[in-house]
């Protein structure tokens, strides 16, 4: 229903104008200023979260849109607007909450760091076009703001521009996120075509064929797999843990991966039963091979990453197979337990780590910190209960409402069955591993309190708190999540495969190996080299012939047409020379002649003078007298 | 009656031997010489012609006028050339060629 | 009778005529030229033009004659040897007189085919009368012409380098 809310209007342009000018003022303050950069645009991101905290509050219910005519092809109008849901709301809020606890974790990460300006700015310029993203009510604008999430991912992942780790990892994702927007281009394509247009609002109320359905589906599938690392896209997402772990936490665990689930929600209604069924499998098949490569890593950070992948997975599934709304729901508990796992994981690096050496991110060196460190290692463990399915968490209701969703298919319910307690798995191992005795001799550095502040902020917001005010009901919590009872019977099969889990973590990992299982096993090792032999191998062959054909032909062509303007102007060169100055040579030579011919009359000789006169006089009079003869 | 026709033939011939010579002889006097004749077949042709009209003698007296003026161009002439020899020391009408065209 | 004195003097004219324009040496030629003047005067007798041919005996071949002969004679002294007469391109002239001969013949003469003269008397005492009453002023001008040709000349001979 449409609500009259015109004067919400102003909030989203401010919410989203906001973090834009912390982007610009980077390039306003000098070098001298630099330092004030952190705290202005912190300052910045706090009065966006405000704008989007009235949005949130004020605009709860209802649907409002707002657009403005940007260009017109012909007699279609594009538009720019943007669309007020409860869910574009709530995760408009979302999205700016953690933006801002990242932006003030950061102002202690990055203390001391060279280039903290240009990092604020781009975590300023993603939280616009995340914003942009999430509110926007036409998909051509949706497309802009996604490249632009790609692209502050990039520049984010490869803030660390002295390590070629960085750079490569950040070229790598943007390279897959672009074999995903190709499937987003081709679906506007699709929906030009045979919708004519991009307005979601529009398209919501149109009925669409069954083909153009699984087209478009299938279409947004990839662009989903490509933005929110799904199989076989998702090899990036680890490698981009090169970059700083705040960044991991806005970008690769709460919000630009999330962009991908976020579109899917939105547009469910675009995919067909087909498309469906195919981006079940795939959810399915990440959501193992996640969890799986989370088992066998040692990497704190790849760990996370991996568990990341296992939970997009999960909740792409959860869109197919249960519905938009269970994986929204699940889409927001994880933004807030994975930030504040990660951002933990961030703390405790960097109070093991020494300055000038590489960061201790291995788990196995990570222990020990219980006793030194104990309120983050605890803000640890919640988020990882969290992310577990404990009960009086949120991962635990939103688990269970895509549980109970799919309790009609008994292949899926067991496969998702199956996943939690995957996850329960690697969530134990890894805190058993952190909490093993401190190994002798190890030096840690106390964590500042900006840092504490934003990850206890976020293990709050990993309890049931998070989603709903009851810890076993949605039923009272955020107004967009659909009242439904939840059946009381997945509630205890999911506890049970969480201690099942617990157990058979403590039993394989009671003594915590120094080995895992190699690392072949990790599909992404083999994944690269599948995509360097199906892609990049053809592409660099297709340029080098390319650039064959450039050289030997086209410029071949060049030279021929040279040489020949060449040779035609040395003939053009030969007929001037003799044509044209022939003629005028022959002019003159003709003059020459004729004046040496009288002069030579001019001989000073008085009887030539006088025969050549005579001569002249005859032929006078014989004209004369022929005349008067034959008058 | 001697014929009109004939005198002028004749006159004729003196004048073409006299061009003749004129333009032919590589002496200076001999030109004078040409020069006379020419003059002379115009005197002829002068007084024969004034046969025709016999009531006047304008034909005669032209013919005189015209052997005065013979006689001061002989004059002269032959002052010329002697002059002219002296200077080139050369009778030869050729020779005395430096009017001519400087290239 | 008069015809055939004539084609006499028309004879010598002839042959005066050949030796000036044939003669290697020059005081032949003068007396060609001695003979065409002669003969002319012969001419001018027969038609009627007594004084004329007293004149022309007189002045040409008594004084413009006489003149070339002191003229050859001043400018042939650079050898012992009479100097020689040389033609040039002979065949140029010939072309170009025998022209002008042909055209007076042809076109001209075939005028005067008919026309015949009048016996006209003695012209002495008319030309005489005409010469002092009607070309009074062209005799005072010829004489005051061969005044200067008389001075011109004598300045011009003169063998003084001035």
């Amino acid at each position: 229903m449409n609500v009259a809310t015109t004067g919400w209007n102003v909030w989203v342009p401010l919410a989203l104008a906001l973090p834009l000018v912390s982007f610009v003022i980077r390039y306003l303050i000098g070098h001298r200023y630099g330092w004030v950069v952190p705290l202005l645009a912190t300052a910045f991101l706090l009065a966006g979260w405000v704008c989007a905290t009235v949005l949130l509050v004020g605009h709860s219910h209802g649907t409002s849109t707002f657009s403005l005519p940007w260009f017109s092809m012909g007699a279609d109008v594009i538009s720019v607007g943007w669309q007020l849901s409860p869910r574009s709301v709530t995760m408009l809020w979302a999205v700016y909450t953690i933006s801002l606890l990242v932006h003030i974790y950061s102002i202690g990460y990055m203390a001391g760091e060279a280039g903290t300006a240009r990092y604020f700015a781009w975590l300023g310029f993603f939280t616009f076009a995340m914003g942009g993203l999430v509110v926007s009510s036409n998909l051509l604008v949706t497309f802009c703001c996604w490249e632009l999430v790609g692209l502050s991912s990039y520049r984010l992942i490869g803030h660390w521009r002295e390590r070629p780790a960085a750079s490569a990892a950040a070229t790598q994702a943007f390279l897959v996120n672009r074999v995903g927007d190709l499937g987003f281009l081709v679906a506007l394509m699709f929906l030009w075509s045979q919708a004519g247009t991009w307005e979601i609002s529009a398209l919501v109320s149109m009925p669409h064929s069954d083909e153009l359905k699984t087209a478009v589906g299938l279409c947004l599938l990839l662009a989903v797999a490509g933005k929110s690392a799904q199989f076989p896209l998702l090899h990036w997402l680890p490698d981009a843990m090169a970059g700083p772990t705040p960044v991991s936490a806005l970008i690769h665990a709460a919000t630009m991966v999330a962009a991908g689930v976020y579109l899917f929600v939105q547009l469910h209604f675009l995919f067909s039963a087909d498309a469906l069924a195919v981006a079940a499998v795939v959810g399915l098949v990440t959501v193992f091979v996640g969890g799986w490569g989370a088992l066998t890593q040692f990497d704190l950070k790849k760990i996370l990453a991996y568990s990341t992948i296992s939970q997009l997975g999960l909740m792409v599934a959860g869109v197919a197979l249960a519905s938009p709304e269970a994986g929204f729901t699940h889409l927001l508990a994880h933004a807030f337990f994975k930030a504040g796992l990660f951002l933990t994981a961030g703390a405790l690096i960097h109070a093991v780590s020494h300055h000038g050496r590489a960061p201790q991110q291995d788990i196995r060196h990570l222990s020990g910190l219980w006793s030194s460190h104990r309120a983050v290692v605890i803000c640890f463990m919640v988020c990882a209960a969290s992310l577990a399915g404990v009960p009086f968490t949120s991962g635990f209701l939103s688990k269970e409402v895509l549980l109970s969703q799919v309790g009609n298919h008994p292949v899926y319910f067991g496969l998702m069955a199956a996943s939690s307690l995957l996850t329960s798995l690697y969530c134990a191992r890894l805190v058993m591993y952190l909490l093993a005795p401190r190994p002798a001799g190890l030096v840690t550095h106390p964590i500042p309190p900006i840092m504490v502040l934003p990850v206890f902020v976020l293990s709050l917001g990993s309890l049931f708190i998070g989603l709903s005010r009851s810890p076993f009901s949605l039923q009272s919590g955020w107004p967009v999540f659909a009242t439904e009872t939840l059946a009381p019977w997945v509630a205890f099969v999911s506890t049970g495969l969480l201690i099942l889990g617990v157990g058979l973590a403590w039993r394989l990992y009671r003594h915590r190996p120094e080995q895992g299982p190699s690392e072949s096993w990790i599909p992404h090792t083999w994944l690269d080299s599948v995509q360097k032999h199906l892609v990049l191998t053809p592409a660099l062959r297709l340029s080098k012939a390319t650039d064959q054909v450039d050289q030997r032909w086209l410029d071949g062509i060049l030279h021929a047409a040279s040489y020949g303007y060449v040779a035609f102007s040395f003939v053009i060169g030969w007929v001037d020379r003799v044509f044209v100055d022939g003629l005028v040579s022959m002019v003159t030579t003709v003059a020459q002649g004729g004046g040496k011919l009288f002069r030579a009359l001019v001989n000073g000789k008085i009887q030539s003078y006088l025969t050549w006169g005579m001569l002249a006089l005859l032929s006078f009079m014989v004209w004369m007298l022929y005349q008067l003869a034959h008058r | 009656m001697i014929a009109t026709h004939h005198i002028f033939v004749l006159s004729a011939l003196l004048l073409s031997v006299g061009l003749f010579v004129l333009l032919t002889k590589r002496n200076a006097i001999v030109l004078l010489m040409g020069l006379e004749l020419i003059l002379n077949a115009a005197n002829l042709n002068l007084i024969a012609f004034n046969r025709l009209y016999a009531d006047a003698l304008h034909g005669e007296t032209m013919a005189v006028f015209v052997m005065v003026i013979a006689v001061c161009e002989a004059a002269v002439g032959v002052a010329l050339v002697l002059r002219v020899y002296r200077h080139y020391a050369t009778a030869v009408p050729d020779q005395i060629n430096q009017l001519k065209d400087p290239s | 009778m008069a015809t055939f004195f004539f084609y006499g003097w028309c004879g010598v004219i002839v042959a005066g005529l050949l030796t000036l324009a044939m003669s290697k040496k020059i005081i032949h030629a003068a007396l060609g030229l001695l003979a065409v003047l002669v003969a002319l005067a012969g001419i001018y007798a027969l038609l009627s033009a007594e004084l004329l041919a007293v004149i022309q005996l007189m002045v040409y071949a008594g004084g413009v004659l006489v003149l070339i002969l002191f003229g050859i004679m001043l400018t042939g002294r650079l050898s012992d040897q009479p100097m020689r007469i040389e033609s040039r391109h002979v065949g140029m002239g010939l072309v170009v007189s025998a022209a002008l001969f042909l055209t007076l013949v042809v076109f001209v003469g075939p005028a005067f085919l008919s026309v015949a003269p009048t016996d006209k008397p003695g012209s002495l005492r008319a030309l005489s009368l005409s010469l002092f009453s009607e070309y009074t002023l062209a005799f005072e001008l010829a004489g005051i012409l061969l005044l200067v040709s008389l001075i011109a000349g004598a300045v011009m001979a003169s063998s003084r380098q001035s």
